[in-house]
């Protein structure tokens, strides 16, 4: 598995884990999104994940680029699920280690944060008892912030 | 804006569609002429407006635009070959 992956099949944590481990590292938090069997109330049956993979790709790359630039030494992997995701399944996994723990639990949050709204993806909630569905309301896109918040606007 | 079935290969952009808009449109990928009926350059914004003349569904949620896999504003001027692709808001994780 790369350190960067868009994947049709489950992801094993353990394996994206296995990216960052590094003997200087002190620390690895994993998180893991978890497919939800309820939005507001309604039940669900699965979500669908679709990727513009051109461009989720290289904004997944600017992700584990950025936990390197922001905090020194620290190293990133992160997993997406496209297609057919069933009730329970992680969707997403992020893994990151650093040295000490402060920096990886906030690198890894700063990355699952970013992500909602830099990578083209997006997820349709197929709801119990008959099959119909709607996409889940996101945010505009915009591209990967600079460690000194420039490249916020397009272009 | 007018059909492009006519169009030579080199005066049209391909124009991709996600999630919601490709439900609207009912289409994942078009195809478009380069220049509009007043000969005015095609913009990723002038793109878009027609698109929504031609599927009113999809004005129901504001884009985010890329041209060729890279994030472009709407005054962003097209050249022939070019690969558009509307995004409505992301919703992964």
């Amino acid at each position: 598995m790369a350190d960067v992956a868009l994947t049709a099949a489950p992801i094993d944590p353990r394996a994206v884990e296995a990216l960052v481990a590094r003997p200087g590292a002190g620390a690895i938090v994993t998180f893991l999104g978890v497919t939800r069997d309820h939005t507001d109330g309604r039940p669900i049956e699965w979500l669908e994940y679709e990727a513009f993979e051109a461009m989720a790709v290289p904004a997944l790359r600017a992700l584990v680029d950025g936990v390197a630039e922001r905090w020194p030494g620290a190293t990133a992997a992160i997993a997406h699920r496209t297609g057919r995701v069933d009730i329970g399944q992680a969707s997403v996994v992020i893994a990151v280690s650093a040295a000490h723990r402060a920096a990886a639990f906030e690198a890894c949050r700063w990355v699952i944060d970013t992500l909602k709204t830099t990578v083209p993806i997006w997820k349709k909630d197929v709801w119990a008892g008959g099959g119909a569905s709607a996409w889940v309301a996101g945010s505009v896109m915009r591209s990967t912030p600079g460690p000194d918040g420039s490249g916020v606007a397009a272009e | 804006m007018p059909s492009d079935e006519a169009a030579p290969p080199e005066a049209i952009v391909r124009v991709r569609l996600f999630a919601a808009y490709r439900d609207a449109a009912g289409a994942s990928e078009l195809t478009r002429a380069l220049t509009d009926r007043t000969d005015a350059p095609l913009t990723v914004g002038s793109l878009w407006a027609g698109l929504i003349a031609d599927h009113p569904g999809l004005a129901a949620v504001p884009p985010a635009a890329a041209v060729n896999a890279v994030l472009a504003r709407f005054d962003h001027v097209l050249s022939a070959g070019d690969e558009v692709a509307f995004l409505p808001p992301v919703s992964g994780g």
